[in-house]
């Protein structure tokens, strides 16, 4: 009762290649990983020692906290651009409602750290909750509506700060943006935490299998009678969560909070995610290719700061290494429909 | 046109559709049909390309732009409900094209059937050994079955959300006569449970033979409706192309 077998298919070594194609997009970014670890092991003696390694592991924490969240998004093929934003008026927002020093000129109104916290994780799961508003009750297009939203976000710090800089943040938000314990950093524990959530999310529950199946093929989820929308609404406002803890712990991180502070970010999450090879078509990838994506992104920032390069260089180098990515990235997605029947 | 008698549906249908327009956009595909299946009874729709279908089956489930007129599910008006309420509520369509998760394996494509509709009696294991290569390939990726399977999986997904109307748009479509046999012989079984079922099928010979009535299709009205048995097939023909 089978049909018969792709011809292309029956010799095991094409078989094999066929394997190799379709594993494209797990394969290149960790040759990427490894020839990017190779050759600043080679060029820079610094680079290759514990305390690097421990560096990177914390340069990467605040993007990655993010990149868990629109890990979800992209999933969904969908995109979020405002989760900086709402990291930044997270951070703002701890920082609002907590004990400035005097000579801090900003009107905030002190509370407890835990409410601070609270309201701070309440106000990104509001802005996620208007991001998830506009895609799926207003139709508009993730790009636009959290286009918009990365300004509203901003336009709320401004307010809140009025160009000044704001230091002080909750205890519990300073020790694990800043503290360590037996020496491994908490920041980079976090990360861990919510890494390890965001994949048992997203490989072992119902929820998880729906990210994929709308972003996978969204018209067959629809059909079949998955509240699709419920499903874009949920991973908006994991996106903007996930990116107002980031924000909180960043600024602790940081030591103080300002406008924009997060804006390098935006760029940093999403090539971490795209260069891991989640398909920005939706459906493929995962929080295992995002901590590939993370650790490329992290030893490429680090690495560049141990080699004698001229630093403006660096940008365009840093620019060119993620179009190479990308291009990976979308030529891994035309490999798989090209080599392999989809049935959709 | 009428031929015989046509009202199988009994007082109660299951699905009543009255006076239903289907537009896309602006378009208007359905131009106001009448339509009823009972419990357990199995209704053909005939029709060439573009006579409006699919139109038809995507607005019962929910999936279209827009509706005027009325589709009443146990009684109940459908209208402006969420498609994943509709399944949820006890209709379940086999779409056009199958469309699976390729990426996913077979069970976790049946699973989502038995998750998102009515709970019910029928389990993974019924489904299995009605189509016993499904068990064995139950790990496999949807992407690695061949054709008549995926349709099985299809099949199997939309039984498992325990529907009391099946809605089967194309089952056959592409598929070699061995697998369409195997797949329509697993129709009537569905019927036993007291289910109804909609086959829209481009294969009409099979198509009819499996129905208790039949309506035929033309550019978005019903142009016949009758039971198989007691309508010529010239008729039929006639009314298809509208000649
Ligand atoms: N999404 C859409 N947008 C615009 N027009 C559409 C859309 N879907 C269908 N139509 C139009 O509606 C009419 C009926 O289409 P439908 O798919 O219902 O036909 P069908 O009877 O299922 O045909 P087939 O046998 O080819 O599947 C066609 O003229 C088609 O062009
Ligand atoms: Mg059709």
């Amino acid at each position: 009762m089978t049909m018969p077998a792709q011809p292309s298919l029956r010799k095991p070594a094409m078989r094999r290649r066929a394997f190799l194609r379709s594993q494209m997009r797990n394969i290149a970014p960790f040759v990427t990983l490894i020839a990017l670890v190779a050759f600043f092991w080679v060029a820079s003696p610094s680079f290759a020692t514990m305390d690097n390694v421990a560096n990177i592991l914390t340069q990467i924490s605040v993007a990655g906290i993010m990149a868990v969240g629109l890990t979800f998004v992209i999933l969904c093929a969908e995109i979020d651009l405002s989760f900086a934003a709402i990291a930044n008026a997270a951070g703002i927002v701890v920082a609002y409602f907590t004990t400035q020093a005097s000579y801090v000129n900003v009107h905030n109104i002190p509370l407890p750290g835990g409410v601070a916290i609270v309201l701070a994780i309440l106000a990104s799961a509001v802005l996620g909750l208007v991001n998830a508003f506009g895609l799926t009750v207003i139709g508009l297009p993730s790009f636009i509506m959290t286009l918009a939203m990365m300004q509203i976000a901003a336009g709320i710090c401004a307010l809140l700060v009025r160009g000044q800089i704001v230091y002080a943040v909750p205890d519990l938000v300073k020790e694990l943006g800043a503290g360590s314990i037996g020496g491994v950093p908490w920041i980079v524990i976090v990360l861990a935490a919510f890494l390890l959530v965001g994949h048992i999310v997203l490989t072992y529950t119902r929820f998880g299998r729906y990210v994929y199946m709308v972003g996978g093929n969204r018209e067959a989820a629809e059909y079949s009678g998955v509240n699709v929308n419920r499903v874009l609404a949920a991973v908006l406002v994991i996106s903007a969560v996930c990116a107002g803890v980031a924000g909180m712990l960043g600024v602790a991180h940081f030591g103080s909070a300002q406008q924009n502070e997060f804006d390098g970010y935006l760029l940093d999450a999403i090539a971490a995610v795209v260069v891991g090879g989640t398909s920005l078509f939706g459906g493929r990838g995962g929080i295992g290719n995002t901590i590939i994506g993370l650790f490329v992104l992290g030893v490429l920032n680090n690495g560049l700061d141990h080699v004698q390069i001229d630093s403006f260089l660096k940008i365009l180098i840093r620019g060119l290494i993620l179009l190479a990515a990308l291009i990976i990235n979308v030529y891994a997605q035309n490999l798989r429909s090209g080599s392999v029947q989809e049935a959709d | 046109m009428v031929v015989g008698d046509a009202s199988g549906a009994g007082p109660q249908p299951l699905l009543s559709v009255r006076r239903l327009k289907v537009f896309h956009g602006k378009f208007e595909a359905v131009h106001g049909v009448d339509m009823d299946v009972g419990e357990g009874e199995i209704v053909s729709i005939i029709g060439a390309n573009g006579a409006g279908k699919s139109s038809l089956m995507k607005a019962i489930i929910g999936q279209v732009d827009r509706v005027e007129g009325d589709i009443r599910f146990d009684g109940q008006s459908l209208a402006g409900r969420a498609t994943a309420d509709i399944v949820a509520g006890g209709i379940a369509l086999i779409p056009e094209g199958r469309r699976l998760f390729p990426s996913l394996s077979v069970e976790e494509n049946l699973a989502l059937g038995w998750e998102v509709g009515r709970k019910g009696e029928i389990t993974l294991d019924d489904v299995f050994e009605l189509f016993p290569i499904l068990r064995e390939r139950r790990r496999q990726k949807a992407r690695e079955l061949s054709g008549g399977q995926q349709q099985m999986v299809a099949v199997g997904r939309a039984m498992l959300s325990n529907p009391r109307l099946l809605l089967c748009d194309e089952i056959s479509l592409g598929l070699a006569p061995t697998i369409i046999n195997d797949i329509y012989k697993v129709i009537p079984s569905i019927r036993e449970r007291g289910i109804g079922i909609i086959v829209v099928d481009q294969d009409i010979g099979r198509s009819l033979a499996v129905a208790d009535r039949f309506y035929c299709m033309l550019e978005g009205d019903f142009s016949l409706t009758g039971r198989p048995r007691e309508t010529d097939r010239d008729t039929v023909m006639k009314h298809y192309f509208g000649l």
